[in-house]
C-alpha cells in the first residue's frame, strides 16, 4: 500500500514531467483546468491548477468547481501517475471514478500516455 | 456593440465566446443555446463579465429574430451545417445582421453561396466557412495565391482527432462527408470524386506527423476556384486520428449503417457516448493525441519558376475552429470586410492581420 509521502512524490515528479514536456505544451495551448484527485487508503486530496497545459499549482487540498475529478484507491491512483496503469481501462472497468467531460477525460488520457512514453 | 454566437454552448461555439469576450471586451457577447444550463456553466466557467446567455430553440424564427435585434454580428455555430444552414442564414439575411459561420458541408456551401443576391439586397455581409477547414485553409490558399505570379494546384489537407471533439454534430458532419461523392476541381472543372478514395500519405506539423488522408467532401473546392482565379487544380483530403477509426468510418459507410438521416442519428448518437470506448478499441496500439492540423500547399510560378508555398498548423480543434470565427467576427464588425454578399474567407480576408491574430492566440503557421 503507498503511504501519502509516496503519493506526493509521485505527483510532484508527474508534475514536474508534464511541465518540461515540449510535445504537451504544443498540444495543449488552450486546456485550463482544475483537476481534483481524490484517493483511499489513504486518504487524501489534490488539487491541480492548469492553465494552457502547464501545471501552475499544486494544493493537496480540495477546491469547489472542479473541472476533472478523479477518484480511486491510493494504490490506483499511484500507478496511473507512475505511468504503469491505463486511466481509461480503469475507468472503464470501474476500477477509477472520474467526473468530467469524455473531451477531458480524453485529453487527460492522452497526457498520462504522452509524459510515460 | 453586441455579438450573438448561436451554439453558444458547444465545443466551438463556446471557444468563439471566450475570443469574443476577451478581445473586444467592450462588447457584450451573447451566447444562444437550446441547454440554458450548459450556456450558465460555460460563461461562469470562461468568467468574463461582459458575457450573457440566451436559451432559444434556432428552429423557432420569431425567437432567433428577437435574438438578433440589436446585434452587430451573428456568429453561427450549430451544427451539422447540411441541416442548419438553410435555416439560420436566410435569418440573419432578413434580419439584416452580420453574419459569420464555420460551415464545413460542401452541399450546405453552395446552398449559402445562392443566398448572396438576397444578402446584397440587403446590404448583408454573410462570411462562411470561417473556422479551420474551411478557414484557416482558405485564408493560407489566398496568402500563397497572393504571393505567386501563377496559381496551378492548391492540395488542402487535415486530420482531426476523436480525443479532441466532442458532440454530435462533428461525427454526423464526418459521416455525412466520408459517404458518396465528394467536389473537387481538377483540370479547370469541377468534378464529383468518391469519398474515402485517392489515399496519400501526407505530413502535418509533429507530433501528428505522416498520415494518411483521402477525399472527403468539403467547401474549399467549391468555393477557391471562385474567387482564385485562374488556379487549375483545388482538392481537399482529410483524415481522423487514431489511424485505425477511418476503417470503421468506411465499415459503417460501406453497410450503409449511415445512408439515411434517421441511421445517421442514430450512430452518431451512439457514438457520441462511447468515444472513450472506441479510444480504446482503435487506439489500442495507437492512443489518438488531443490535437488536430490542417496543411495547405499552393503550387505555381513565381518569376518564370516553379514555386510551392506549404503551411500547417495543429491546436485543438475547438481553438483551430471557434478563433478564426471570432476574429472573422471583430473584423466584421469593425468595417474591415466591406463586402457584401455571401463570401467565403479568401473572398475578403487579408492574410497577413489573420495571421497575425492567430498568432496572438498563440496559433503558429508554420511553414512546412
Amino acid at each position: 500500500m503507498v503511504t501519502i509521502e509516496t503519493l506526493i512524490n509521485t505527483l510532484n515528479t508527474f508534475v514536474k514531467r508534464v511541465n518540461e514536456n515540449t510535445t504537451l505544451k504544443k498540444i495543449l495551448k488552450g486546456w485550463s483546468k482544475l483537476i481534483v484527485i481524490k484517493t483511499k487508503d489513504p486518504d487524501t486530496i489534490a488539487t491541480l491548477k492548469v492553465e494552457k497545459g502547464v501545471v501552475v499549482d499544486v494544493k493537496f487540498e480540495d477546491t469547489p468547481n472542479a473541472d476533472i475529478t478523479l477518484s480511486a484507491l491510493a494504490d490506483v491512483i499511484n500507478d496511473i501517475f507512475i505511468g504503469k496503469a491505463n486511466p481509461s481501462r480503469l475507468y472503464l472497468d470501474g476500477t477509477l471514478k472520474v467526473f468530467a467531460s469524455q473531451k477531458d477525460q480524453m485529453v487527460l488520457d492522452s497526457i498520462v500516455d504522452i509524459v510515460w512514453k | 456593440m453586441k455579438f450573438v454566437v448561436l451554439g453558444g454552448a458547444g465545443d466551438m461555439g463556446s471557444e468563439v465566446v471566450a475570443d469574443l469576450a476577451q478581445f473586444s471586451p467592450e462588447s457584450d457577447v451573447v451566447i444562444v443555446d437550446l441547454r440554458k444550463d450548459v450556456a450558465e456553466k460555460k460563461a461562469r466557467s470562461i468568467g468574463l463579465p461582459n458575457i450573457l446567455v440566451e436559451q432559444c430553440d434556432v428552429n423557432k424564427r420569431k425567437d432567433v429574430l428577437r435574438i438578433l435585434k440589436g446585434a452587430q454580428v451573428v456568429v453561427n455555430c450549430v451544427g451539422p451545417f447540411y441541416k442548419y444552414e438553410r435555416v439560420i442564414l436566410p435569418l440573419a439575411i432578413e434580419a439584416g445582421v452580420g453574419y459569420v459561420d464555420i460551415c464545413d458541408d460542401h452541399d450546405a456551401t453552395e446552398r449559402a453561396l445562392s443566398y448572396s443576391d438576397m444578402a446584397r439586397s440587403n446590404n448583408v455581409t454573410a462570411l462562411i466557412g470561417m473556422g479551420w477547414t474551411p478557414g484557416i485553409t482558405n485564408v493560407l490558399a489566398r496568402y500563397g495565391a497572393d504571393k505567386l505570379d501563377t496559381v496551378e494546384s492548391i492540395n488542402i489537407y487535415w486530420v482531426g482527432s476523436i480525443a479532441d471533439s466532442e458532440g454530435i454534430a462533428v461525427i454526423k458532419h464526418v459521416f455525412h462527408v466520408i459517404q458518396g461523392t465528394a467536389p473537387s476541381y481538377e483540370d479547370y472543372q469541377w468534378i464529383d470524386v468518391n469519398a474515402l478514395t485517392g489515399n496519400e500519405d501526407v505530413k502535418f506539423p509533429e507530433p501528428i506527423g505522416v498520415q494518411n488522408a483521402y477525399y472527403v467532401g468539403h467547401p474549399e473546392p467549391v468555393t477557391i476556384p471562385r474567387y482564385l482565379k485562374g488556379v487549375k487544380n483545388v482538392t481537399l483530403k482529410g483524415t481522423l486520428l487514431p489511424k485505425d477509426i477511418n476503417k470503421l468510418g468506411k465499415f459503417l459507410v460501406d453497410t450503409d449503417a449511415v445512408s439515411t438521416e434517421k441511421k445517421l442519428h442514430a450512430i452518431s448518437e451512439f457514438l457520441s457516448g462511447d468515444m472513450i470506448v472506441l479510444s480504446n478499441i482503435f487506439g489500442s496500439k495507437d492512443k489518438p493525441l488531443p490535437v488536430s492540423g490542417l496543411r495547405v500547399d499552393v503550387h505555381g510560378t513565381k518569376a518564370g519558376k516553379p514555386k510551392t508555398y506549404s503551411w500547417g498548423a495543429i491546436d485543438s480543434m475547438s481553438r483551430l475552429t471557434g478563433i478564426p470565427a471570432s476574429i472573422g467576427a471583430q473584423m466584421m464588425a469593425k468595417g474591415m470586410i466591406k463586402h457584401t454578399g455571401v463570401i467565403p474567407a479568401e473572398a475578403c480576408i487579408q492574410p497577413e492581420h489573420f495571421i497575425e491574430e492567430l498568432k496572438k492566440r498563440d496559433i503558429d503557421i508554420e511553414e512546412m
